[in-house]
């Protein structure tokens, strides 16, 4: 604790004592007007390049239009300061929270309107669309009257100052900072990192990349304000595609991810070409090789994803403000996330599937089938390779649309509903191919599905409000017993890439059930794993019908699994269930053998085989 | 004079010491297997044969000539052909064009007939697919289009890495089937598997990985007997 | 009428610069997934290779036209080798950082040597152009639109059907399988930068003869549509992006001469998003989702 605040006193006397340092240089003239003015444009590049560190190292989208949003925050907001100021006689500087906000609130729903395409694209896709909207929001309001055409606006009244610049780029640091570390911040993040995962434990990938696109636009509409208080004139020229780049160079340069490194990066890119004067002429040549060489030795950026811990400033000024302002501490017990309430019937099934079927194009890959799951029951589903069982579990968790049948979760039908929403109404996953956020630590990675069940607002997360406390404490608790209950605690603060192939596959499935699933999908959990890694995860499985109530329904071709922990077993053929029954049931069917297991595996050479080990 | 003569082979991923002296051979004819746990560096020495990562030190020759210093696009020249892990097939292209792709370096294209012959004899579903876009195959499918890629090459050593990764259990006994028809067709084979019991079952040596070294070699049929082995690998 | 059809055939004269500039941009694009942002640039050397083997030493055009042909590709093999070659397995946005430092190393380098000040093309053709009616089409426009439909089948058949051209494809695909099959990837690569290199100094000569003028940054206007070209065709395929190269030249004349100037570069971007908004994968991009 002491250590802790000893770190919030030194982080907030930096703040303080930078821009005291600087305010003295430049009220006293030993820093002129001209380098205070440059002072400033390193504030307003700060903002840009932070703010498109949220898209483009967090969210991980390559934006390529950022400088559109600061041109219609420019243009807002100057436009409002010239009105207010002229026609009402306002004083410029009482304008200025009007006309900064709303610049921000245009801005953030000029990324609104980019981020619902966002819903249907990614990558390069995504990229160029951003590229698109910037450059047509650059030709409109090069023609458009109340912008004044090509030339711009001019003589807006340039009240802005230091300290103002300061303080808002300080408040959207920590915002940024604040927001990293929230449950929507996780939600962004794992979103970069697997995007299938993200949506499978319930996040709405649509929803959170038009959040950080929004937000992103929001804060770069206010630098745009701050630019046309500071700069006194706005030509939409100014913010062509080339600018969207500098910003982007910035991110890259202080490192994705990184927003110390984006303030690095800010800064120093923003004086390099002031001290690079005296070449006038080799400016721009010496900027591009350092640009090349830069990436070449060094391509993670300054900082890689590596931060200055600046939350803690945060804490402690809001600490400083209950204590000042008297605020009554509240509580802070930890709050648990939601336990939902199954509503499940006696002896009725917990997932059901009536004559489910898929075609694609000519090629039915699954028809007629019908499951049903218990709870607390673990059931396999085999079957040959391109048989339809990957499918089955894409129809379960809505990654495909059924074309025949229904599906059934606790008795409401689940088809049509977004693979987010059935992974919130209690069905969780594994894949194949393991699927983890891998640059996020294991903790990290369990706290992600508890996303759904978890209420605090952006605005909580941001301000860190008591309800984040409490229910961040909630998780916390949460998730280190649930690595705790698989003996992965010990893990818990290491990145979820630097475990062992078995542990990885232990992590996808804490992760799974994490968000509290009545029915857990395990997609080929034992493929790639050596006889005793299958024994541990068999144990594992074991476990999880021990401790969880929750169906599990698993494929496999480990027989040796498969027999030993299921229960029943359905084997899927050419997209239809050939046979079902009890694995002894199963060994002695002639079709199943002649289909799938063969000869080696039949009858009393399976029995063999359990004792020798034989997968 | 062997086939395949490694010697102190170190390599390194970063600062981690993935593999530490790594030693062994395969001579004419055999089939002989990697196995060990997730992790233990199998992959690793295939890789480090191929070229396809680079090697801190020590000596890879391959029929009595050096080869860590060699190109990787060379090897499968020299006869050198990998079946890697997870199949990698070009699955934009066709079943056809991934095993030209298999016979890329060879100059002889008069035999690219006789040769597929050959290899649709191994897998006849593949013929009946010759057209289809590779990525649309099932599992076992693919991992037949990687093994018949490979042999596309004429390898005098074939390199399999988890040939029944995520395969039925019928398919399993079919690939290691084709496994035996290859060697006994003359092809000598290195086989890494994570199935023990079917790897030891196939092959006439092994060597025993953990962490990244050697730590037991043998006749395959006595390391299926023996303790260790048998408590580690085989799971009974 | 004859307005329209006028301006129809400017913009078939403009869109097929843009396709041929998009078929090398997208060769590249396709089979390394490097946007290269120096593509453009790579056409304004050519362009300064021709002018100055033309005008000051005198040479004849086709000759120029090879040589420059030859300078862009030992550009586009050089910045390959020095700038993108270590970085290939580095995140793709270190070498599209990358790429556009190099554009700006060659932009500004041509400065230096150039000055800022455009340099006039010499007059190569002196056809007259064909007149129908009051419709008339220029000689360069006709030439333009033949070398880009000629180019795109005879490299579409180069890529679908050659050796190389099946090496290229292995190597977009998965590189370290390419190699196990013996391929040479890096000879692959080089190959593919040469080729749409080569293009650029093609579509550098057709550029300069439709607009006679020579300029540092000349590079970065057609560079941006070439790539807008290449992405929104279906990554690598090459018909898409000349498709496209084509939709929005004409878009952009039809829009000059029929609504507004300075509006048709905003009818361009907003085809593009409409476009991807009922194409996510491109104009000819076959829909492909991600596997799970």
């Amino acid at each position: 604790m002491n250590r802790k605040f000893k770190s919030y006193a030194l982080n907030l006397s930096a703040v303080l004592l930078i821009f005291l340092t600087l305010y003295t240089l430049i009220q006293s003239g030993a820093i002129n007007k001209y380098y205070a003015g440059i002072l400033i444009m390193i504030g307003i590049n700060v903002i840009m390049t932070v703010s498109l560190n949220l898209t483009t190292g967090f969210l991980g989208e390559l934006a390529l239009g950022h400088a559109g949003f600061m041109s219609v925050g420019a243009f807002t907001a100057g436009i409002i300061t010239k009105q207010l100021s002229t026609s009402l006689g306002w004083d410029p500087l009482a304008c200025l929270p009007v006309s900064l906000l709303a610049g921000g609130i245009l801005a953030a729903a000029m990324g609104f309107l980019i981020g619902v395409p966002a819903l249907r694209l990614k990558g390069d896709y995504l990229a160029i669309i951003t590229l698109g909207f910037g450059e047509i929001i650059r030709v409109i309001l090069q023609n458009m009257q109340v912008t004044g055409g090509a030339a711009g606006i001019s003589r807006v009244p340039r009240v802005n100052t230091f300290p103002l610049t300061y303080f808002i780029m300080i408040a959207v640091i920590i915002v940024m900072f604040t927001l990293g570390r929230s449950r929507h911040g996780r939600a962004i993040l794992s979103i970069r990192e697997n995007a299938v995962a993200a949506e499978s434990t319930g996040i709405s990938v649509t929803r959170y990349k038009i959040f950080a696109f929004t937000f992103a636009a929001f804060f770069a509409g206010i630098a745009g304000g701050l630019y046309a208080h500071q700069i006194g004139r706005v030509s939409a020229a100014t913010f062509d595609f080339n600018k969207s780049i500098e910003y982007l160079v910035m991110v890259v340069l202080g490192g994705m991810g990184s927003i110390t490194g984006s303030i690095i990066a800010a800064a120093v890119l923003t004086l390099l070409p002031e001290l690079l004067r005296g070449f006038a002429d080799y400016r721009m040549f010496l900027y591009s090789i350092l640009l090349i060489l830069m990436m070449l030795f060094r391509p993670k950026g300054l900082m890689g994803t590596a931060e200055f811990s600046l939350t803690l400033v945060w804490d402690a000024a809001a600490g400083f403000l209950r204590r000042t302002l008297r605020i009554r501490p509240r509580d802070h017990t930890p709050m648990l996330p939601d336990v939902p309430r199954y509503d499940v019937g006696e002896e009725a099934p917990v997932l059901e599937t009536g004559r489910l079927g898929i075609r694609f194009g000519g090629l039915q890959a699954a028809e007629n089938v019908n499951l049903q799951l218990y709870d607390n029951e673990i059931v396999g589903l085999i079957g040959p390779n391109g048989a339809g069982k990957t499918t089955v579990f894409n129809m379960l968790t809505g990654v495909y649309l059924p074309t025949e049948g229904d599906i059934r979760l606790m008795g409401r039908s689940i088809v049509g509903k977004k693979t987010y929403e059935i992974g919130a109404d209690g069905i969780a996953r594994t894949f194949q191919n393991i699927r983890l956020f891998k640059s996020m630590t294991v903790l990290e990675n369990i706290k992600v599905a508890f996303h759904t069940r978890m209420h605090y607002s952006a605005a909580s997360g941001i301000f860190r409000l008591p309800r984040y406390a409490r229910e961040e404490a909630g998780i916390d608790l949460r998730a280190r017993e649930l690595l705790r209950v698989f003996n992965m605690e010990e893990s818990a603060d290491i990145r979820a890439d630097g475990l062992p192939y078995g542990q990885q596959r232990k992590l996808e499935i804490c992760r799974a059930l994490a968000t509290n699933p009545k029915v857990l999908l395990l997609d080929e959990p034992a493929a790639g794993m050596n006889p005793i890694e299958t024994r541990e995860l068999m144990e594992t499985i074991g476990l999880i019908r021990d401790r969880f109530s929750v169906a599990v329904l698993l494929i496999e071709h480990d027989m040796k699994l498969v027999m030993g922990i299921c229960e029943r077993i359905y084997v899927l053929n050419y997209g239809r269930v050939i046979a079902t029954g009890t694995p002894a049931e199963i060994r002695d069917n002639p079709e199943v053998v002649r289909a799938y297991l063969g000869h080696s595996n039949t009858g009393a050479k399976a029995e063999e085989g359990e004792t020798h080990g034989n997968a | 004079m062997a086939m395949l003569e490694v010697m102190g082979l170190n390599v390194y991923y970063g600062a981690i010491h993935a593999l530490h002296d790594v030693s062994f051979q395969v001579e004419q004819g055999e089939i002989v297997t990697l196995i060990g746990a997730n992790g233990a560096g199998k992959t690793s020495i295939l890789h480090a044969i191929s070229r396809l990562i680079p090697v801190k030190s020590g000596e890879i020759a391959f029929s009595g000539q050096p080869i860590q210093g060699a190109d990787a696009h060379r090897l499968v020249g020299m006869g050198l052909a990998q079946v890697p892990e997870g199949r990698r097939i070009f699955s934009q292209m066709s079943v056809l064009e991934n095993l030209e792709m298999g016979a890329f370096t060879r100059r002889d294209k008069g035999e690219l007939q006789s040769d597929l012959e050959m290899v649709f004899g191994h897998f006849p579903r593949l013929k009946e697919r010759v057209r289809q876009i590779a990525g649309t195959l099932s599992g076992g499918e693919q991992q037949m289009l990687a093994t018949a890629r490979a042999l596309m090459a004429h390898p005098t050593l074939l390199m399999m890495d988890e040939p029944s990764m995520g395969l039925s259990p019928i398919l399993v006994e079919e690939i290691f089937e084709i496994i035996r028809d290859i060697n006994r067709e003359g092809t000598t084979i290195l086989l890494v598997e994570q199935n023990a019991h079917m790897a030891l079952s196939v092959a006439n040596r092994a060597y025993v990985l953990e962490t990244g070294s050697i730590v037991m070699e043998g006749e395959a049929a006595a390391l299926m007997d023996n303790d260790q082995v048998k408590n580690a690998y085989l799971g009974t | 009428m004859v307005l329209f059809l006028n301006q129809l055939i400017n913009g078939l004269g403009t869109g097929a610069i843009y396709a041929l500039i998009a078929l090398g941009y997208t060769m590249v694009y396709g089979i390394v997934k490097l946007i290269n942002f120096a593509h453009g640039d790579i056409m304004m050397v050519g362009s300064y290779a021709a002018v100055v083997l033309m005008v000051n030493a005198g040479v004849p055009f086709p000759v120029a036209l090879v040589a420059s042909m030859l300078v862009c590709v030992a550009f586009g093999v050089a910045i390959e080798r020095v700038a993108y070659k270590p970085l290939r397995d580095a995140p793709r946005i270190c070498s599209l950082i990358t790429a556009i430092g190099v554009s700006y190393l060659l932009q500004n380098s041509a400065q230096l040597l150039f000055s800022a000040n455009p340099r006039p093309f010499p007059p190569v053709f002196s056809i007259p152009p064909l007149r129908i009616g009051g419709v008339s089409i220029s000689f360069v426009t006709l030439l333009t639109v033949l070398v880009a439909a000629l180019l795109m089948v005879g490299l579409n058949l180069f890529v679908m059907k050659s050796r190389t051209g099946k090496a290229m494809r292995a190597v977009s695909e998965d590189m370290g399988a390419a190699k196990l099959m013996g391929v040479n990837v890096n000879m692959t690569i080089s190959t593919t930068f040469a080729i749409g290199c080569a293009l650029a100094g093609i579509g550098a000569f057709l550029y300069c003869i439709a607009y006679p003028s020579v300029a540092p940054t000349m590079g970065a206007m057609p560079g941006l549509k070439a790539f807008i070209a290449a992405v929104l065709g279906g990554i690598g395929i090459l018909p898409g992006a000349m498709l496209v190269g084509f939709i929005m030249g004409v878009a952009e004349s039809l829009t000059k001469g029929f609504v507004s100037t300075q509006l048709s570069d905003a009818v361009v971007y907003g085809i593009l998003i409409v476009v991807l908004l009922f194409k996510p994968s491109g104009l000819l991009g076959r829909a492909q989702r991600e596997k799970v």
